[in-house]
């Protein structure tokens, strides 16, 4: 008979998300100008978005249902730490900074930032900020939900990111001084709800020993929103708070429903059981247009998708070999075919929208195409081949996650390319964790799919170009380039200097990036979202929603 | 001779239609692989392909043609390796009793309390996956639920009287079990085994996401079925084909076996 | 008697001790890296990786390890899972009952439909009645799961309207039809198991010579019906008992098409996070739902059968 429990395909976590916990270079000024800006408005922003607005009639919304793509099991991401649960916790808690929807810090708990010297920041707490329950916003909460943030036992997958904090502490009754180890632009963005810190009373830390979040006490934040109900695995409730600082947002209850399945979620939309559903599938986005009284909006999320060589690896030390495989890939197809339009042949490691305070989109492509190219070309491939030192080809593999299905079928196109050149590439498909797995023990070939978080355009590419990264690539000039660039304050000299980086790697071709990818949000037509971006979702998106006419 | 019935003429049709691409899906469609990325998924009837195209760009129908032994060839040696399991433990442990019984039943509770996702992934992270390793695997995994049966319907025919005077006559115990028993048996262990085949059929599908199984590309109705999902908008007929193929398999294969068990049944059974 | 169910009751606890040691083997066996899981891909330096191992204890020998589990389980403490934080007691008890009930159903379903469908078919052995009901049950196992799901989803609450998609409902009555259409997936994707078995059973009653005499002697179809399913009622309850063993536990593509948080799910998921507290916890439960279940079939067939009755007695 058959067997107990095999499951097929579906896709725990919606999106995979990676952080540099070393050093990345933000602009110190972006974060004075977002300080003293502070207007206490608490909104993502209002640009970015493009088909998301409708008019806004101005009236209130009793209930946003939203469908999400996978499913939570804790409410505090310091324990489970997918992109969804940062668009949950978005809503309830906050940190002392937070980002606005060009992907700057922008004053969230603290009302000002001043960083005194490189390597000090001092936060003032805001006056009139008070929790769920009631009961004020202290330093001492702030203190300890620092402690905890720190606490790898309480928050096992973001403790790391506080890996450079030196001392916090209290230095006068609204005042809190956080000092790092090494001066990181990074720093900046830790003490964030779109990174590491999410600040709750210290008697509610103190009264589940650090497990909030779980199913057990509800979750007590200062956000915009409280939770009024939590279901591991089912869904999730919010009433709106009406004590907080901010503007107040035009919804007055919000319902996450957790529906992994995207059959099951399509139907449920075509059902009307939701207004908002987050990460529509791509492949799926036709039936999802097709659907009554709805639209699909789709928006580069800065994610990157390429392959990576093992340069310390035969055959892939030859840079014949990486040369010809990078001519063999026909990104334009991929990207018109496989991904249906939706996503941009990536030029470089770093995304267009990475740049998003000094550049707009478009400039930010137009600088990123001075990195040499490998177009897709078979006779050149052959030819780089035929230099090599496996003139008559080889065998390799590759695997990609089973959340990731556009990988596969673009590795699948591409095996078929390579066999041309008597290269054999075997594809294999993997749970997940499996595939982290696997990506950590150094494979010869391998994809990098990694979506950036924050709003620093070094942030993958520093990474990957720095010691330890996961081609064994070593150049001096390019980690030179990277060097320099961490040191350099002027955003525009950064991002030159990045971008130089990232050429320099492209003549040794340790990287072939494949595409900067896109995602998709369906919404009813009576709602609107307006400033829809990658970063929106982060920040507090309920803001965002009106009721369209 | 009775005129076969309509069922029947039709499982035989398609079985043989399918065996014939099992064995020969190399001959009739070679081409089933070609990509044509530009091409992606066509619906049915255009530029030339009857079922449409796939998300690379080939021919659900060549594909599917292609896909008949991969799709056959494993099901059937699951059912027969874990009855295989089943009527050597079971039959002893149904007619034995005692210790054996215990341990048997125990290897059953064991195999089938035991998360089948752990096995398969700790298999496949030792022995790297592929496709006869997951036929092995899920040997293991169907082999309680046999050993389970046949020891039952052992212990049944073990107390009645023909077997209580081949006791008495002192045949031995092994010839009694396998030359008695067993023949009495046989019924329920056919309708398992065919069973057993459309299990194995989805259950080897099911297991692809985890690296066993059929690797992603290559032409095998599960496989076809699960990449099928995404295009369910563009093209269903890549995922409908497949689907309709394990079922009309699986079907035949079950209507024919019954039919032609029932037909040993009677002519062995002596009127 | 009470010295054989005694004798179960003992090799029960040993299964689940020799288990949970197989499991946790495996857990360890398993590729992956639970440290690594829970950090993310993060570029993370070995410190944060080998602190996360010492709070774990993942360092410690594989022995020490499992005692430390076991230690912790016999007293009911079975741990925190280190995926979600929560205590693994709370997530199994909030669960069990979706799981138990959703079982249930498909169960009760299999039984109402499936029992009496194999016995319809093998009365008219050989007739298209036979064929169609036998067909039918095999249809509803090869069908691929999900698109058994998508159809009656389709079918029976977006176009009829008459159940809802997704979800777990609230309150006892609205629980129940929430789950009304995933049990009639899940007797849907089991049922030719049942339907099948108690055909062959039946079948291979009625050629007995018993059934003639009785006929010839003039017995009421009725009641010589009820004679064949005494005696054929063996295997029958055999493919119950199984049916029981795969319901609970094995039911996680349907809870992920409905959205039900039940244990199939969590266990797929603890099994690929390396969440080994809560696959301990799991295995045991669910083994211990087996062994249970295993030996109320066996006393099920003491009961039925008087000659197994004898020769167990004697043993």
């Amino acid at each position: 008979m058959g067997q107990r429990g095999l499951p097929v395909n579906y896709s725990r976590r919606g999106v995979l998300r990676t952080m540099v916990a070393g050093v990345s270079v933000l602009s110190v000024s972006a974060l004075l100008e977002a300080c003293g800006a502070s207007a206490g408005s608490g909104t993502a922003g209002d640009k970015g978005g493009s088909a998301a607005a409708g008019q806004d009639s101005g009236k209130p919304i009793d209930l946003l249902r939203v469908a999400l793509p996978g499913s939570l099991s804790n409410l505090y991401p310091g324990q489970e730490s997918g992109i969804l649960n940062y668009y949950a916790a978005a809503v309830c808690l906050e940190g002392l900074v937070g980002v606005d929807a060009q992907g700057r810090i922008v004053p969230a708990l603290a009302s000002a930032v001043v960083r005194k010297d490189p390597k000090t920041y001092v936060y003032t707490l805001r006056q009139n900020a008070t929790f769920h329950d009631g009961s004020p916003v202290t330093v001492d909460d702030v203190l300890y939900s620092i402690q905890m943030a720190r606490d790898s036992k309480v928050s096992p997958s973001t403790a790391s990111y506080w890996a450079n904090l030196a001392t916090a502490a209290k230095t006068g009754s609204s005042e809190i001084t956080l000092t790092s180890k090494t001066a990181d632009e990074a720093f900046g963005w830790v003490p964030g709800n779109a990174d590491a810190l999410w600040i709750a009373p210290k008697a509610a830390w103190e009264k589940v020993n650090g497990k909030i979040g779980t199913a057990s006490a509800l979750l007590v934040g200062s956000g915009p929103y409280k939770v009024t109900s939590f279901a591991p695995d089912s869904h999730v409730e919010f009433t709106r708070n009406d004590a907080w600082w901010g503007t107040k947002p035009k919804v007055a209850r919000i319902r996450i429903d957790f529906i992994a399945d995207d059959n099951t979620r399509l139907l449920a939309w075509q059902a009307g059981k939701a207004d908002l559903a987050l990460n529509v599938p791509l492949a799926a986005s036709d039936q999802w247009k097709r659907s009554a009284h709805s639209r699909i909006v789709f928006t580069p999320d800065r994610s990157y998708a390429g392959l990576t060589f093992n340069t310390s690896v035969k055959p892939f030390d030859d840079p014949h070999v990486r040369k010809a495989i990078a001519y063999a890939v026909n990104r334009q197809a991929i990207v018109r075919d496989v991904l249906h339009g939706h996503g941009q042949v990536a030029t470089a490691l770093s995304t267009p929208e990475q740049f998003g305070g000094l550049w707009t989109a478009e400039e930010a492509t137009r600088q990123l195409a001075v990195v040499p190219q490998y177009d897709y070309d078979l006779a050149k491939a052959k030819a780089e081949l035929a230099q090599s030192r496996v003139p008559g080809g080889f065998t390799a593999n590759i695997t990609y996650p089973s959340t990731g299905p556009q990988l596969g079928t673009a590795a699948l196109a591409l095996a078929a390319d390579l066999k041309k050149l008597g290269i054999t590439l075997n594809v294999k498909e993997l749970a997940i964790e499996q595939w982290l797995a696997e990506l950590n023990k150094g494979p010869a070939l391998s994809f990098m799919w990694y979506f950036n978080t924050t709003g620093d355009p070094g942030e993958l590419a520093t990474w990957l170009l720095s010691a330890g990264n996961p081609a064994k690539y070593t150049s001096a000039k390019v980690s030179g380039l990277v060097a320099q660039a961490a040191g350099v304050t002027d955003p525009a000299r950064r991002a030159m200097l990045l971008i130089q980086a990232q050429a320099a790697q492209a003549a040794d071709v340790a990287y072939a990036p494949l595409w900067w990818g896109q995602s998709a949000v369906a919404l009813r037509d009576t709602i609107g979202l307006s400033g829809y971006n990658s970063y929106t979702m982060v920040g507090n998106w309920p803001g965002n929603v009106y009721a369209a006419t | 001779m009775r005129r076969l019935p309509v069922t029947i003429v039709v499982s035989v049709v398609i079985l043989t239609v399918v065996l014939a691409c099992a064995i020969a899906g190399g001959l009739i469609a070679p081409h089933a692989l070609r990509q044509s990325l530009y091409l992606g998924s066509v619906g049915a009837g255009q530029a030339g392909h009857l079922f449409g195209t796939d998300q690379l760009g080939r021919d659900v129908l060549q594909l599917s043609v292609a896909g008949a032994r991969s799709a056959l060839a494993g099901p059937v040696l699951v059912a027969l390796g874990s009855m295989l399991i089943g009527v050597l433990m079971g039959t002893v442990a149904g007619y034995r009793g005692g210790a054996v019984d215990m341990l048997a039943g125990r290897y059953a509770d064991l195999l089938l309390a035991m998360p089948a996702i752990l096995l398969a992934i700790v298999v496949a992270g030792l022995l790297g996956g592929g496709y006869w390793i997951a036929v092995g695997v899920l040997v293991l995994l169907f082999s309680p639920s046999d050993v389970r049966l046949v020891r039952a319907a052992v212990m049944e025919q073990a107390s009645r009287p023909y077997i209580e005077s081949a006791k008495v006559l002192g045949i031995r115990p092994r010839r009694i079990m396998f030359r008695h028993v067993l023949p009495n048996v046989f019924p329920i262990i056919v309708a398992n085994v065919l069973l057993n085949v459309a299990f194995a059929l989805v259950a080897l599908s099911s297991l692809s996401y985890l690296g066993l199984g059929v690797p992603p590309g290559a032409a095998d109705w599960g496989r076809q079925l699960a990449d099928g999902r995404q295009l369910l908008g563009s093209n269903p007929l890549a995922s409908i084909v497949p689907g309709l193929l394990i079922i009309l398999t699986a079907t035949a294969v079950n209507l024919l076996g019954d039919w032609i068990s029932d037909l040993l049944d009677r002519k062995v059974a002596t009127r | 008697m009470t010295l054989f169910i005694l004798r179960r009751l003992g090799m029960t606890v040993v299964l689940l001790l020799a288990l949970s040691l197989l499991v946790f083997g495996l857990m360890f066996a398993a590729p992956g890296d639970l440290a690594r899981n829970l950090l993310g891909t993060k570029n993370v330096t070995p410190e944060a990786l080998a602190q996360i191992r010492a709070q774990y204890h993942l360092n410690e020998p594989f022995l020490e390890q499992y005692w430390r589990w076991l230690a912790g389980a016999v007293t009911g403490d079975f741990g925190t899972s280190i995926r979600t934080g929560g205590s693994v007691g709370g997530m199994l008890t909030s669960r069990v009952g979706l799981t138990a009930a959703i079982s249930g159903l498909a169960f009760a379903l299999s039984v109402l439909v499936g029992v009496p469908a194999g016995v319809a078919a093998a009365l008219r052995r050989g007739s298209w009645p036979d064929r169609l009901l036998v067909g039918v049950s095999v249809v509803g196992v090869s069908a691929p799961g999900f698109a058994v799901s998508l159809i009656l989803l389709y079918v029976f609450a977006v176009g009829l309207g008459w159940f809802p998609i997704y979800g777990t409902g609230s309150g006892f009555l609205d629980g129940l039809w929430h789950l009304a259409l995933p049990s009639v997936a899940l007797a849907l994707g089991l049922g030719a198991f049942v339907v099948k078995l108690t055909r062959a059973a039946v079948l291979r009653e009625l050629d007995e010579d018993y059934v003639m005499f009785a006929r010839a002697r003039g017995l009421a179809p009725g009641r010589v019906l009820v004679i064949v399913l005494r005696n054929a009622a063996i295997p029958i309850v055999t493919s119950l008992g199984l049916m029981v063993g795969y319901l609970f536990g094995g039911t996680v593509l349907i809870e992920v098409t409905f959205a039900l948080p039940g244990l199939g799910a969590l266990l797929e998921q603890s099994v690929l996070f390396k969440d080994f507290p809560v696959v301990q916890a799991l295995t045991v439960i669910v083994a211990f739902v087996i062994s249970m279940t295993a030996l109320l079939v066996d006393l099920a067939y003491l009961a039925i059968d008087p000659r197994v009755r004898a020769r167990t007695v004697r043993r």
